[in-house]
């Protein structure tokens, strides 16, 4: 099956909690869903046996590029869900999760974008993929993006003795001296 | 951590060293009994922030910084960087540079599989298996030697291209080491699957359904060795792979003795795919130019590290400096594995367990803790201890 089809099979899998997609490259897909979707949206992938999750990657990102402004189309046009809430009027931070996928040589990208750095929490997934405990743990220390309802919260990357509320993967840290210093 | 009801039982920790990652791990065992209920895992011992030292250097700069997250598998760690880059730069590599990049990669593989042969064998108590094998990788450390110049952190590939070529004398020389390899490789899978005290420790243990391997997102010889049909190098064939396609190597045991198998037999494979190459290596440059800033984009980069999938995602904003890369090695997966899989099996054979993923135990002689919170008395075992406990209880 070539990864086109593959891809496909992803999207129509999706098609019930996609608010966008995109094609950053031929091999890739990404979709856009609510965070309040990601369970559903994840248990239709493994139902279908769509691939296996091989990375969540966390960004944190300023600007308007990168899917902020699809975000910010699509929530005029659809208004709240409950899920919507009013995005920061500036373009100022945001993160993304990316929950990867891979199906031979196609990667799909579900994609969520928490409302603000302050909301920014997801829900778990290790109900349905237990082993995604790991990068859940990794997200949260190194963004500070709350993981609801995962089962371990104990530090898995940094020291014991780093900081509470420092986040060394966030675009502001550039040191911990520097942290100290805030 | 005391108002955990784990604590009731014996708790077990094991670690924290595991080189090959930018994550040594430390394990938490809870027994009871002699039988493994629960385990957790801590990492991080020595990260050492490579994802983010990366944003703050330049493409060419971050390269050879990744390459260094592991000692072992330097070279894949460098092809899914370069390889990701080169995507997103819009660059075609000259064939004959994808093909070396093939060769030192398939090399790799074999010095990482031999060294593996000889860490399991030595968890195992079977030290005369663990000479023979480090002894014989010699030949392919000082191939790669003379091939890159170095026998860890090859630096091989560069943006655009590879640094080093294969000359006639060289070519024969890889050719005369592969022989010699290849007839111990045919000795090492019979001793592995016909020594009886060997396969007590191997047949049956830490087994993983297809199913398991496959909900848990396990990766490489270790999914293989559970039926399962997921190798980079087939699933996505990148650099060269598509002129010098692999053939996959499964087995359908899901046990320890299946995963020395399908090393193993992946050895014939790399053999046969680097004679093929040297016989057939495309002429023309090594190298093309790569501009110093990477257009904004966005891309998945995956190769087939000797561990598994090995995935990198690149994003640039347009600069000549990357804007975020997430690195996801192949024993992070396997880790995951071992920490749902451990439950259930004895104590004794955790580790063969933990080494039956191949996380490079060298500096595994740390301190191995015991608590016993029962009667509140702990002690303190050394890694050496643990391993000294599966080999005295299976000698019983």
């Amino acid at each position: 099956m070539d990864t086109q089809t593959t891809l496909q099979q992803a999207a129509d899998i999706l098609k019930p909690w996609t608010r966008w997609t995109k094609n950053p490259q031929p091999h890739m897909l990404t979709v856009s869903i609510s965070r309040h979707h990601l369970l559903e949206a994840i248990a239709a992938l493994i139902a279908a046996k769509w691939g296996y999750l091989s990375a969540i990657t966390g960004l944190h990102q300023t600007g308007t590029k990168n899917g902020i402004v699809e975000d910010k189309q699509w929530e005029r046009t659809n208004g709240d869900d409950a899920n919507i809430h009013s995005y920061p009027a500036n373009t100022g931070d945001n993160f993304i999760v990316l929950y990867q996928f891979c199906l031979g040589a196609g990667v799909l990208s579900l994609r969520i974008h928490p409302p603000s750095l302050e909301d920014a929490s997801v829900p778990s997934i290790c109900q349905l993929i237990p082993s995604a405990t790991l990068y859940e743990r990794e997200l949260q220390e190194m963004f500070g993006i709350q993981v609801t309802g995962t089962p371990d919260n104990s530090r898995l990357l940094l020291p014991d003795d780093w900081p509470d509320g420092v986040y060394p993967l966030r675009k502001d840290f550039t040191g911990l001296e520097k942290a100290a210093e805030a | 951590m005391d108002s955990n009801p784990q604590r009731q039982k014996f708790i077990i920790p094991i670690g924290p060293q595991h080189p090959a990652l930018k994550e040594p791990g430390h394990f938490e065992f809870t027994i009871d009994g002699e039988i493994v209920t629960y385990a957790t895992a801590r990492l991080g011992y020595v990260h050492r922030g490579i994802e983010k030292g990366c944003e703050d250097r330049n493409w060419i700069q971050s390269l050879y910084l990744l390459e260094r997250i592991c000692g072992i598998c330097s070279h894949v760690h460098a092809t899914a960087y370069v390889l990701g880059v080169e995507t997103l730069a819009g660059v075609t590599v000259p064939p004959r540079a994808q093909a070396i990049r093939v060769l030192v990669a398939e090399l790799e593989r074999i010095h990482s599989h031999l060294l593996w042969l000889g860490v399991a064998a030595h968890e195992a108590g079977f030290d005369t298996l663990f000479m023979y094998s480090w002894r014989d990788r010699e030949t392919v450390m000082d191939l790669l030697e003379s091939l890159c110049g170095n026998r860890v952190n090859y630096s091989a590939n560069v943006l655009g291209g590879v640094k080093c070529d294969v000359t006639q004398e060289l070519s024969d020389s890889i050719r005369k080491g592969l022989d010699y390899l290849e007839e111990r490789t045919h000795y090492y899978l019979k001793v592995v699957t016909t020594d009886e005290t060997f396969l007590g420790r191997t047949r049956g243990v830490g087994s993983l359904t297809p199913e398991q391997v496959d909900l848990l997102g396990t990766v490489g010889p270790t999914a293989r060795a559970s039926g399962l049909l997921r190798d980079v190098r087939i699933d996505s064939p990148y650099a060269a792979y598509p002129e010098y396609p692999v053939q996959i190597v499964i087995d359908h045991g899901g046990d320890l003795l299946a995963r020395f198998v399908v090393r193993l037999k992946e050895l014939f494979e790399s053999y046969r795919v680097i004679r093929q190459i040297l016989e057939t290596l495309p002429a023309g440059d090594l190298t093309v130019r790569v501009p110093r800033k990477i257009p904004e984009g966005e891309t998945v980069s995956r190769v087939e590290a000797p561990r598994g999938e090995l995935f990198y995602y690149i994003k640039s904003n347009g600069s000549d400096k990357p804007d975020r890369i997430k690195v996801r090695t192949p024993s992070i997966c396997n880790w995951a594995s071992v920490i749902v899989t451990a439950i259930g099996h004895k104590l004794a054979d955790m580790p063969m367990i933990l080494a039956g993923i191949d996380p490079c135990f060298s500096c595994s002689d740390r301190s191995v803790h015991i608590i016993r919170n029962t009667d509140s008395t702990s002690e303190t075992w050394t890694w050496q201890q643990l391993r000294q406990y599966g080999i005295q209880y299976y000698q019983r």
